[in-house]
């Protein structure tokens, strides 16, 4: 009976042994999936955030493109040959207008 | 006998053993020890990375009216195509091909692929995109196309010898001349770092750790120079140097009440975006600032200023000229030998007569002439943020030479910038008071913070009440003296100067001459002072026919420009 008992004490210890370690397995194995996931989203990260900065660059690029050719379309030089393509004239004479001092309401604010 | 040979064999493999295992040790030693900071250097390079961060330089703008501003030097990035010796299998074809396409002649392009192990030449720098794009279609090994920040200047010649530039000095960018030299500091900024990991083609790897210490950018410059102005100004100066081939002029418009500098053209001038084509180096001079010559009547001002202020001469004080005055030996004439007969000083300045302006100099005394003349910074810097600024030369002035005194009253034998000569008839226009000139009126940090500057006075030099008499001399001389001013309604207040050349490294003069001019209006609430110099103009004799009409169209230009009405 002594022996009997022993013998399933040592069987239930050994289907613990087992489970726990069928359990730290399934962890080990649970863990290493999530830990591969997530360097793995790390690196998706990476490859995005590359792909941004590579986006941002062209676009800045764009941007600079952009800015040159507005810089030199407003630089003087260039709308003085476009005045000159326009045929604008050139002002004359100045004439300032007298305002009378008797006249408050031009004359001077309130 | 056999076991012996037994005993040799296992020696003898003990001995090599031993040998080989002592030579993997020493060889380990060598790399490990002796060597190791070379290879942990060479370890350090395929995987850590370490960049330097390079600023942003700050950027320059000019105003319009104080309340827009345009950019006038800015960053932009370029391609630069570079070479890889050692990758090029047929340097002919390459050469033949990209030749065209750079302007750089086929041999010297053989020339820069002749070491076969060479990792690096550089080919051409500022490449246009249309250019860029052929050389990247011809898909050639050994060629690269890398992006590459340089200073960008819009407006192109536009004051581009008070801009300077910014080129190559010992392998760095770094501003050269004026304005980009001078604050250079502060538009250079701070370079940062970064250190981390690489991966296998040398990009960052972001996931890695990283040190990382950001680069400071440079503060943006915002200039007291009006675009509008300033473009009207070298116009004209371009037309009088073209119609007088001259050989270097100047103009400068100033605010007398602040010193604020709202143009300032030099003649030559230079395209800064191209500056490697400039032919020779004194074209990028400003001829404002590192100029000095001798100013002739135009400093007949100053004499009568120092009279005045002491009280020794009034507008009225009459004298008789003779047409000559006897001085150690030496006779001084009045210009074409002309005789005034009697004279106020006022008349002294209208005609501007040689021999009065002797006369005023004598009556102030040489130690107050001198005074004065000091007094009005001719001796020194004015101050200007520019680099290179060049100063006068009064030291005729400290040998108590009679003759030396009286040809300065007139402006021969002294030396001076335009500059100084704009600030002291500025002073004069600011009842006295003398202004440092300057020309950036703001900076901004990246951050934001805005640094101000504010007008300086550096000195009170004559009474107000002087600087009003002078001011009416001058108006008189403007309304009796120079008949090609016609600034119907406005007070304005002028002195031409027509100064004879002085003979390089001999003494006396040659028969070439400079021409100036300094003026503001309105005269007695002055918006602006216009000072302007010629050298060597040919075929015309005085700044009157020079100078006097340009003066006109530039103040006509300001008067309407500032929307200043008619005083009477």
């Amino acid at each position: 009976m002594t022996h009997h008992n022993s013998r399933n004490q040592t069987t239930v210890h050994g289907k613990g042994k087992l489970a726990l370690s069928l359990a730290m397995f399934f962890v080990l194995i649970l863990l290493s999936v999530v830990y591969l996931s997530q360097v793995n989203k790390l690196i998706e990260k990476n490859f995005d955030l590359r792909n941004i900065r590579l986006a941002v660059q062209e676009r800045q690029e764009q941007s600079q493109k952009l800015m040159v050719a507005f810089m030199q379309a407003g630089s003087l030089s260039s709308l003085e040959e476009a005045a000159k393509r326009l045929n604008l004239v050139e002002i004359g004479k100045t004439a300032y207008l007298n305002i009378a001092p008797d006249f408050f309401a031009l004359y001077q604010k309130p | 006998m056999k076991r012996h040979f037994g005993n040799w064999r296992f020696y003898a493999v003990f001995l090599l053993a031993a040998i080989a295992t002592g030579v993997i040790i020493i060889r380990l030693f060598c790399l490990q020890v002796l060597q190791h900071g070379s290879y942990t250097a060479l370890a350090k390079d395929q995987h850590e990375l370490l960049q330097q961060l390079i600023p942003r330089r700050g950027e320059i703008f000019i105003q319009e009216k104080g309340d827009t501003w345009h950019p006038l030097a800015v960053n932009r990035s370029y391609q630069t195509a570079f070479l890889v010796p050692r990758e090029v299998a047929d340097k002919e074809e390459l050469a033949q091909n990209i030749s065209p396409l750079v302007g750089i002649a086929a041999d010297k392009i053989l020339e820069k692929l002749a070491d076969p192990n060479d990792p690096y030449e550089p080919l051409k720098s500022k490449l246009d995109d249309e250019t860029a794009q052929k050389i990247r279609e011809l898909d050639l090994k050994g060629v690269y196309l890398i992006n590459e920040g340089w200073r960008w200047y819009p407006q192109g010649n536009l004051a581009s010898n008070v801009l300077g530039f910014v080129g190559m000095s010992e392998e760095q960018k770094i501003g050269q001349y004026g304005l980009e030299q001078y604050y250079e500091n502060e538009l250079a900024g701070q370079s940062g770092f970064l250190k981390s990991e690489k991966d296998a083609l040398g990009r960052w790897l972001l996931m890695q750790d990283y040190n990382l210490e950001p680069a400071k950018d440079g503060a943006n410059l915002y200039l007291t120079l009006d675009q509008n102005i300033q473009y009207v100004v070298e116009q004209k100066l371009k037309e009088v140097a073209e119609k007088w081939a001259i050989a270097d002029g100047c103009a400068i418009v100033m605010d007398p009440q602040s010193g604020a500098i709202r143009a300032m053209a030099s003649w030559p001038d230079f395209n800064p975006n191209e500056y490697q084509k400039v032919e020779h180096i004194n074209d990028f001079m400003n001829s404002c600032t590192q100029k000095t010559y001798e100013p002739g009547s135009v400093f007949k001002p100053i004499v009568m200023a120092a009279g005045l202020d002491t009280g020794k001469i009034s507008p009225e004080t009459i004298y008789t000229d003779t047409g000559s005055v006897q001085i150690s030996g030496y006779t001084i004439k009045n210009a074409l030998e002309k005789v005034y007969g009697v004279s106020t000083m006022t008349k002294v300045l209208e005609n501007s007569i040689n021999t009065g302006a002797i006369f005023a100099e004598r009556a102030t005394g040489n130690d107050n002439f001198k005074k004065y003349s000091e007094a009005f910074g001719f001796d020194s810097k004015t101050g200007v943020d520019l680099a290179g600024e060049a100063v006068g030369n009064l030291n005729n002035l400290k040998t108590n030479r009679e003759i030396n005194f009286a040809t300065a009253s007139f402006g021969q034998g002294i030396s001076v910038t335009s500059l100084e000569m704009a600030s002291a008839i500025s002073a004069i226009a600011n009842d006295g008071k003398l202004m440092k000139p300057y020309l950036v009126e703001k900076s901004v940090d990246p951050d934001g913070q805005e640094k101000l500057t504010q007008p300086q006075l550096i000195r009170n030099i004559i009474s107000p009440k002087t600087a009003g008499q002078l001011t009416a001399m001058l108006v008189s001389t403007v309304r009796n003296g120079y008949d090609k001013i016609k600034l119907t309604g406005y007070f304005v207040a002028g002195k031409t100067g027509t100064a004879q050349i002085s003979l390089e490294g001999k003494v006396g003069y040659s028969d070439d001459t400079n021409h100036s001019f300094a003026g503001y209006a309105p005269a007695y609430n002055p918006k602006f002072l216009i000072f302007l110099m010629i050298g060597k103009p040919k075929g015309v004799q005085f700044a009157s026919g020079t100078l006097a009409p340009l003066f006109a169209e530039i103040a006509r230009y300001l008067l309407d420009y500032y929307e200043i009405p008619p005083e009477e």
